[in-house]
């Protein structure tokens, strides 16, 4: 058997004062109430803005794509910039490649050059290649070459 | 032949049409709505928002209407919704709730100047006036459920398993709410008990 009263018991025997200070609360929460309520209230309509702000799944939703997103998209910049840059080097490579390619097969004698072919194949280089200084030296010996 | 209101319950669905729900909802709502806006207006002391939850709290109403089963009666069921919206509101705009509710709210003392004409001479008045900015002045220290507790049994007049079932928790930890509600009116009240 219990002896400890309920709240309902302690609000029934309540102190005297306390139980007038609830009592002219109440009256005056009511009194107030049906003042408020009987005032005309002009009720604003929601904007869609604000409907969609009151979403919280939305709100996380939306929140959750930007952070996502936030992430993802720059490494996928960066990762479409390495591709970029890789592709652009192996061209680069394939193009040096190409020139060196040709350059060696414009240097190279083919192999079924005759003997004189290739003399003049190489004096024609040693001519190309005679630097503006020795420009006399060469014009005399093309001189005596034609003698 | 009985009507809603007068049982406070609700008809069986398959005896009321459809135009049979929309009549009682309108009576329902016309009667509890000064109730709804009356509980809102005093934990929030905020008339508009008070406004703005008991129309969202009828319309939510009116959406289930056909799923309330009058299992407690209707007024416990609509503060039951309003208590949740009430939450839902804190919650989902917290900041932008507690700064509209904040600046609008009506000052303690002003809400306390609210009196009933039963008071007659100026003395009983003051006294009056007194006991209630003090009694507001201990609600606002309450905590949320504490003072949702506090204004359904001393201002809706609920009894416990009412409230019990209003706020979705067991009496007992209702109990627990409304004793600690009332240590702290009555510490404010002068410290008696």
């Amino acid at each position: 058997m219990s002896f400890k009263k309920s709240p309902d018991e302690i609000h029934q025997t309540e102190d005297p004062q306390v139980e007038a200070a609830l009592r002219h609360f109440r009256a005056s929460v009511h009194s107030w109430g049906e003042d408020e309520f009987a005032r005309a209230r002009v009720i604003r309509p929601r904007s869609r803005a604000s409907r969609f702000l009151q979403m919280p799944m939305l709100n996380w939703g939306v929140a959750v794509a930007i952070a996502v997103s936030g992430v993802i998209v720059p490494m996928e910049v960066r990762h479409q910039h390495q591709v970029t840059a890789a592709q652009q080097a192996a061209t680069e490579q394939r193009q040096l490649a190409a020139q060196a390619a040709t350059q060696m097969a414009q240097i190279t004698p083919s192999a079924n050059m005759t003997d004189e072919e290739l003399l003049s194949h190489v004096d024609t280089d040693i001519a190309q290649a005679a630097p503006d200084a020795m420009e006399p030296l060469a014009s005399l010996m093309n001189e005596s070459t034609a003698r | 032949m009985t009507t809603i209101l007068e049982t406070m319950g609700k008809p069986p669905i398959a005896v009321t049409g459809a135009a049979d729900h929309a009549q009682e909802f309108a009576e329902v709502a016309s009667r509890y709505r000064p109730h709804i806006f009356r509980f809102l207006l005093s934990s929030m002391r905020d008339p508009d928002a008070a406004e703005t939850l008991t129309q969202d709290c009828l319309l939510k109403a009116h959406v289930n209407w056909a799923s309330f089963r009058g299992e407690s009666s209707v007024l416990t069921w609509l503060l039951r919704i309003a208590i949740n919206l009430q939450k839902d509101a804190w919650r989902s705009r917290r900041l932008q709730f507690w700064k509209t509710t904040h600046q609008n709210a009506v000052d303690s003392t002003e809400a306390a100047n609210w009196l009933a004409s039963g008071e007659s001479s100026p003395e009983q008045q003051t006294l009056a006036r007194d006991q209630v900015r003090l009694v507001w002045k201990a609600v606002k220290g309450l905590s949320e459920r504490q003072r949702t507790v506090f204004m359904l049994r001393h201002v809706e007049e609920m009894d416990l398993g009412e409230i019990a079932v209003a706020m979705n928790l067991s009496e007992g930890t209702v109990k627990s709410h409304l004793s600690r509600a009332m240590i702290q009116v009555r510490k404010e009240l002068g410290g008696k008990r």
